[in-house]
């Protein structure tokens, strides 16, 4: 009996527990996550995300994004750098290529560019590119008409945002 | 006699505290998985001709340059060029993009214009003023994907209209 007793209390020492949780696995988990998530949080070059109510085109294109100055085209309005600048009812109603207000914004934003670059110091020519934002649905004419407008305000060289096909 | 002096055990927990890591992890996966951006946006650089291309384009070649381009028309796409017998392949004018046998036959004929003019990297895509942007990336895609590198669009039934092309993709 005795034996037995002390059988079972030796047992016990053994197997003896704080009732603390084991947490090494679960950290290991966390820790591949955190990884995962740091990893697809910044994937290089340019990280943007088009405005709300924008759904950019799908395409098999291959190229990063750079930052430069960015034109969002939704079905109501064009916006530049986030700031609605004109309407694209006014934009597809005029016969003219132009548009005017955003014509505008470009050339503000090229002077304070350059004076900004000058300023700095910077020998190298100051980037010209613009990225449209388009969504879509937008129709040709409208592409055409802000493509026309970058390129004749300063910025000659446009990159189309598009998502990347799985 | 020798005195034996009994060692006192020190107990040490070796255990890691692994609670204010759990805590920080716990609070940071969160905040990272919703400001993610999880789709890959990238671009298709374009630029529009510049005046010395117009001129060179002026100066008469040796021989007539290919001139290969894809119209967008009602129901119909159509590929032209100098020396290529107009093909045509249906078009769904309500889709937002070509179908997949649109997409097929076009990959198909832009394919063989190229192998039989090699050294050919520009296509002109001639969008109607109403064709839908997704449409345009959409001829953009397969004229790459055909080996026209170099695909330019252009405004139909708009001569004065610039006609941006493409640059190295």
């Amino acid at each position: 009996m005795r034996r037995r007793r002390s059988r079972a209390s030796g047992l016990m020492e053994r197997y003896a527990s704080d009732g603390g949780l084991t947490l090494t696995s679960m950290m290991d988990i966390l820790t591949t996550l955190l990884f995962f998530v740091l990893k697809s949080y910044v994937s290089g070059g340019e990280v943007t995300v088009p405005p709300p109510g924008v759904t950019l085109p799908r395409s098999t294109v291959n190229a990063d994004m750079h930052t430069s100055v960015v034109v969002a085209i939704d079905h109501d309005t064009i916006m530049m750098d986030g700031e609605k600048v004109a309407s694209v009812r006014d934009a597809v109603s005029s016969d003219e290529l132009m548009i005017a207000p955003l014509a505008k914004r470009l050339v503000e934003a090229r002077a304070l560019m350059d004076d900004l670059a000058q300023k700095k110091g910077e020998k190298r020519q100051v980037s010209r590119l613009a990225t449209i934002q388009g969504d879509a649905g937008i129709e040709f004419r409208v592409l055409q008409k802000v493509m026309y407008t970058l390129d004749r305000n300063g910025f000659p060289d446009i990159a189309l945002a598009v998502l990347k096909k799985a | 006699m020798r005195r034996r002096t009994r060692r006192k055990e020190l107990k040490v927990n070796t255990d890691l505290k692994l609670m204010p890591l759990m805590n920080i992890i716990i609070a940071l996966i969160p905040m990272l998985l919703l400001s993610a951006v999880f789709l890959e946006v990238k671009v298709i650089e374009t630029s529009l001709p510049r005046d010395a291309d117009a001129s060179a384009a002026a100066a008469e070649p040796a021989t007539p340059p290919l001139d290969l381009a894809v119209h967008v028309r009602g129901d119909v796409y159509v590929i032209e060029g100098h020396g290529v017998s107009p093909l045509l392949v249906a078009r769904r004018s309500a889709a937002a993009a070509p179908d997949s046998v649109a997409t097929q036959l076009l990959s198909q004929a832009l394919k063989a214009i190229a192998a039989a003019h090699p050294g050919t990297t520009e296509v002109r895509i001639v969008a109607e003023a109403r064709t839908r942007y997704q449409e345009v990336i959409a001829l953009m895609d397969v004229a790459r994907g055909a080996g026209l590198v170099n695909p330019a669009l252009e405004g139909a039934g708009d001569a004065s209209a610039p006609a941006p092309s493409t640059g190295g993709i």
